[in-house]
């Protein structure tokens, strides 16, 4: 699924692994879902979210 | 908890448990042929490596538990590539032994079997997710 938590971050000039620290989850989690190679669970989507402030379709796109 | 305590936590009871577990059966392999202790003691000994692997099981348990839900599903696809390739092997060594003259193998490689391919699909797995990076 394609997503743009990597450019959501870099806005905030966060490390990947200062987003996994927010969000209780590694740095190689973060790695791989701005990858894509890794779709998040729903819980953890849910939280992305509310960290930015977003809806979870703004930010996933399961689209592609 | 973050992933690299729960990491030290696992670490911490998984190489005491194996130490005890290989020096435990090594012990009671001598004790047994050297007959230094009566058979009833050899039995009551064989339960120390038990009580090892049960430890090692139960720190896998909190370790996955412990883990966010990415490493975890690398963690839960690596014991499960153990699992089939010691039920492969068993199974098959085990029809071998049925019908050819297959030398017996010890139940007791079984862990030491699991412990390898659980440890090799670990590593390939992390590689082929992008984990180590």
């Amino acid at each position: 699924m394609k997503n743009c938590l990597k450019t959501l971050r870099a806005e905030r000039n966060w490390s990947q692994a200062f987003l996994g620290e927010k969000l209780d989850v590694s740095r190689q989690t973060i790695n791989a879902i701005e990858a894509g190679r890794y779709d998040p669970s729903l819980p953890l989507a849910f939280k992305i979210a509310r960290l930015f402030e977003m809806k979870i379709e703004t930010i996933f796109d399961d689209a592609a | 908890m973050s992933q690299k305590q729960a990491r030290r936590r696992y670490i911490s009871i998984f190489i005491p448990s194996m130490a005890i577990y290989f020096s435990g059966t090594l012990g009671i392999s001598l004790a047994a042929k050297y007959q230094s202790l009566p058979s009833i003691a050899l039995y009551g000994l064989a339960i120390i490596p038990i009580l090892a692997l049960i430890a090692w099981m139960w720190a896998q348990w909190r370790y996955i538990n412990e883990l966010d839900e990415f490493l975890r599903m690398i963690e839960i696809k690596a014991v499960l590539v153990g699992v089939a390739g010691v039920m492969a092997i068993a199974a098959g060594w085990g029809i071998a032994e049925m019908l050819t003259d297959a030398p017996n193998l010890p139940v007791i490689w079984i862990v030491v079997i699991f412990s390898v391919l659980y440890g090799l699909a670990q590593m390939v797995i992390t590689r082929r997710e992008g984990a180590d990076h």
